[in-house]
């Protein structure tokens, strides 16, 4: 019976390895998409390291010494690439959404500070690109806090003056004076010393010092979760065409059990989905920069429970629909939104509470959980699997509905 | 006349068939819907990120250590479903648990206050410096207190954002110890460098600097001090507070099944040919013309019914804003219909059966979409892909609705794309009409 077996899956994986439908969307279309999509998504980062840097519109109005201050701190921030430009410019191009952010500094910024007033600058954050424009506001909020620092002290130093009394007496200029040179003392102190700082790590337990290629470590793994799902939900309409066309009954007529005829089918969507998985892992490894990881067991296990799940929801589909149409209708609208939702297409971590936990509602949720894991934490075998065992029991599950609902004529 | 009867009889077909309402209609708004959620929480409002989970480890032993902690539950922000806490803190006790716990993915990042935090801000590290807190006037040259910061390399914004806020919080304590550093050193030059001696009076205060320097922290930290100085006030670009999201995400689904829908149309030529019953109508005294173009006519009405049925439920349900230029909307609706089924019928016109256009056909499609955009945002490819994109009837499509949806724009602001998706259409039309000509008449 095995041989039997082994003979269907292999049947049906030449069948489909040499038409060239099915190298176009098995292997061509997922890799355009990863590429294309992984261009898309580097787009807003620099290329390469973490940290990476944002563009930041930046309209001096002021053209002051304290906002040279400003622009200058801003400077020194890694997530910062400051663009100085017109006010116009800055706005057209947050209108346009090419920009994610402004930071406009009024004209008498540098004069309000000087007269010891609370000054305000203004920052314009594009609709369209809230997240990355609240990466910029962090920044800017960061220097802007610096900048007060220096001359909240100078302001203190002024005031314990007042206090003890050395300044009774003194004119406007010379409190002025003391004003400015204790924001000097207090710019020293930055510089040198700064009482607390912080420094910031990625970590990771890849061994090889990867730069992560943000666009595609996401796209890779995430045309793969899509394009494998629809490899299985072909093959399950595979079957349903082969019942139509009434190829499955004559079939059974050899002597052949139902059961072994089923299982060589799903053998042979099984080993064609990992040969395109494998194959997408490699593409994403040699040809876009992607790690796919340090632990080959740990890639395989994931693959294979990934694998078998897919599998066995194509059976489930294709048991559940009466006609290949509406398998075919049923399955393009399930597939993209189990991709979409279980963070296939975009990072998981930009998606509100509730979309995070719903995608732990879906294979493809662990899926992509189980990916990153491997690609971009450098984990091992032990800890993908949880991720491994879920997988295999939606994969016992779907079987289940699958195999009990299934009719062969 | 004839003509109009396939045609109609065509699209009632279509519009009673369930799996085709399924693709044509559900699966659009589906998935707008899910990319609208994923973008901008509920109401599809664009809106920043909020609960990014950190996790806190203060091994230090004093109040500062603690503050500083109880900072980062505190900020807050202004979300779609209201104002939201940035962060979900979680507290822990060993630095190796928790760089284990970012390593595993269970949180973006992780903040490390060390043991001696607070005694390094108090009294400079040194042992019989001074008791008032922050009082490193006194004290040997200040050591530097390292807050360190772990993040998680598999998420993109939140690090980023985990990085500034510590670096803001680090700031403000940086900003008190300097501030009494410099209000002591500059009143210690001040004296030394006056012309005469001080007064009795100043002589008595400075006994009691302590005491000033305390009551004026706590002035410093009523009025939030430094943050007074400067303010940074924030404000979405555009006309409207609340963008939806689906004013983009709608469109763009609404082409990419449009796509899908008009090649299955036009793909139907081929079978009724493979299954003879294009040829028994050409039996009829209905000319071969006549049929031709009510097959096609046809996928453009469903084409057109697909499109507006889009527009009227997404702009009741999801409120999306289709513009305020009707004639403009119709004229592009019309011209990115035309295009799509002009390619679908050049498709056919050229594959071998309806098998090799649908591979034909899809593949088209996916690529028109990917690169026209439909699934990204087409600004943001490189430049080098640019002129590819323009070649789809995706991106010249979606440039012009968004024009309409997003920008407000009118008709004089579309017609070029119009003018391009028209052109588009009847290039394809002819072609097609050369090789079915050719075809049917061997």
């Amino acid at each position: 019976m095995i041989r039997r077996i082994t003979t269907i899956a292999f049947l049906y994986l030449k069948t489909t390895y040499t038409s060239r439908a099915t190298l176009i969307f098995t292997i061509a279309m997922p890799l355009l998409f990863t590429f294309v999509l992984g261009q898309a998504m580097q787009a807003g980062f620099a290329p390469g390291e973490i940290p990476t840097s944002w563009p930041l519109a930046l309209v001096d109005e002021d053209q002051s010494a304290w906002s040279a201050r400003l622009v200058a701190g801003l400077e020194a921030d890694p997530t910062v690439h400051a663009q100085p430009q017109s006010r116009e410019a800055a706005l057209a191009a947050l209108e346009e959404g090419s920009l994610s952010a402004a930071l406009i500094i009024p004209a008498g910024f540098g004069a309000g500070i000087e007269a010891g007033e609370a000054v305000t600058v203004d920052f314009r954050q594009s609709a369209e690109q809230i997240t990355e424009s609240q990466i910029l506001l962090e920044a800017v909020n960061a220097a802007a806090a610096r900048l007060a620092g220096s001359l909240a002290a100078a302001d203190l130093a002024v005031r314990v003056a007042d206090e003890v009394g050395i300044l009774a007496g003194a004119t406007d200029a010379e409190r002025e004076t003391y004003h400015a040179m204790a924001y000097e003392g207090a710019e020293n102190e930055w510089g040198s010393a700064p009482p607390v700082a912080t420094s910031t790590t990625a970590v990771t337990r890849l061994v090889e010092e990867a730069v992560i290629p943000i666009g595609a470590s996401q796209s890779s793994p995430g045309m793969l979760v899509m394009y494998a799902l629809f490899f299985t939900f072909g093959g399950g309409a595979s079957l349903i065409v082969e019942r139509e066309e009434g190829t499955l009954r004559r079939l059974l007529v050899m002597p052949l059990g139902k059961g072994t005829l089923l299982a060589g089918k799903l053998g042979g969507i099984f080993l064609g989905a990992l040969v395109q998985m494998a194959i997408m892992a490699l593409a994403g490894r040699f040809a876009f920069g992607v790690s796919w990881g340090q632990d080959p067991l740990a890639l395989a296990l994931m693959l294979t429970a990934y694998g078998f799940a897919g599998t066995a929801l194509g059976l489930m589909v294709a048991a559940l629909a009466r006609t290949a149409a509406q398998a075919n209708a049923m399955g393009t609208l399930s597939i993209m939104a189990l991709a979409s939702l279980g963070g296939a297409w975009w990072p998981i971590e930009i998606v509100p509470e509730w979309m995070g936990n719903l995608a732990l509602a879906l294979p493809t949720g662990w899926a992509m959980r189980g990916f990153h894991d491997i690609i971009t934490r450098g984990l091992d075998t032990a800890a993908i699997m949880p991720e491994v065992g879920v997988l295999f029991g939606f994969g016992a599950l779907f079987l289940a509905v699958g195999v009990w609902r299934f009719r062969y004529e | 006349m004839k003509t109009l009867t396939i045609a109609l009889k065509d699209t009632l077909i279509k519009f009673r068939d369930r799996n085709a309402i399924l693709l044509m209609i559900a699966a659009p708004l589906l998935i707008s819907f899910v990319m609208g959620a994923a973008f901008g929480g509920q109401g599809a409002a664009a809106s920043p990120i909020s609960g990014i989970p950190l996790i806190i480890v203060n091994a230090d032993q004093g109040e500062l250590g603690q503050n500083f902690a109880e900072i980062f539950a505190e900020i807050e922000v202004d979300t779609a479903d209201g104002v939201q806490p940035l962060f979900t803190v979680t507290a822990l006790t060993s630095k190796a648990d928790a760089i284990e716990q970012v390593e595993l993915g269970e949180t973006r990042g992780a903040v490390y206050i060390p043991a001696d935090f607070s005694a390094q801000l108090i009294g400079g590290g040194d042992p019989n410096g001074g008791t008032t807190p922050f009082d490193t006037a006194q004290g040997k040259p200040r050591e530097t207190a390292l807050v360190e910061v772990f993040t998680d390399p598999s998420a993109t914004v939140s690090p980023a954002i985990i990085r500034s806020v510590a670096s803001r919080i680090a700031n403000g304590f940086s900003t008190v110890v300097i501030g009494n550093s410099v209000a002591v050193g500059q009143l210690t030059e001040a004296l030394e460098n006056a012309d005469a001696p001080p007064s009795p009076e100043v002589i008595a205060n400075l006994g009691n600097l302590d005491e000033i320097l305390n009551a004026e922290n706590a002035r410093f930290g009523e009025t939030e001090g430094a943050r007074e100085r400067i303010r940074v006030a924030t404000a979405l670009a555009g006309e409207s507070e609340d963008l939806n999201l689906l004013n983009y995400f709608v469109p763009s689904m609404a082409i990419f099944f449009l796509m899908f829908s008009v090649f299955d149309g036009t793909r139907s030529i081929l079978a009724e040919e493979q299954e003879g019953t294009l040829h028994r109508m050409m039996t009829t005294p209905t000319g071969r013309s006549e049929i031709l173009l009510g097959k096609i006519g046809g996928t453009f009405l469903t084409g057109i019914l697909q499109f507006v049925v889009l527009v009227v439920i997404s702009g009741l349900v999801f409120k999306v804003a289709w513009g305020s230029a009707p004639l403009a909307m119709a004229l592009l609706v019309l011209a990115t219909v035309a295009a799509a089924t002009s390619l679908g019928t050049f498709v056919a016109s050229f594959a071998r059966n309806a098998n090799q256009a649908n591979v034909i056909g899809t593949a088209v499609t996916l690529v028109s979409a990917i690169l026209g955009g439909n699934f990204i945002d087409f600004r943001a490819l490189p430049d080098w892909l640019v002129p590819v994109s323009k070649l789809t009837i995706n991106r010249w499509a979606m440039e012009g609705f968004f024009n309409l949806t997003l920008g407000g724009l009118g008709l004089p602001d579309v017609l070029p794309n119009i003018a391009v998706l028209f052109g588009l259409a009847a290039g394809f039309f002819v072609l097609a009409m050369l090789l079915f000509n050719r075809r049917f008449v061997k």
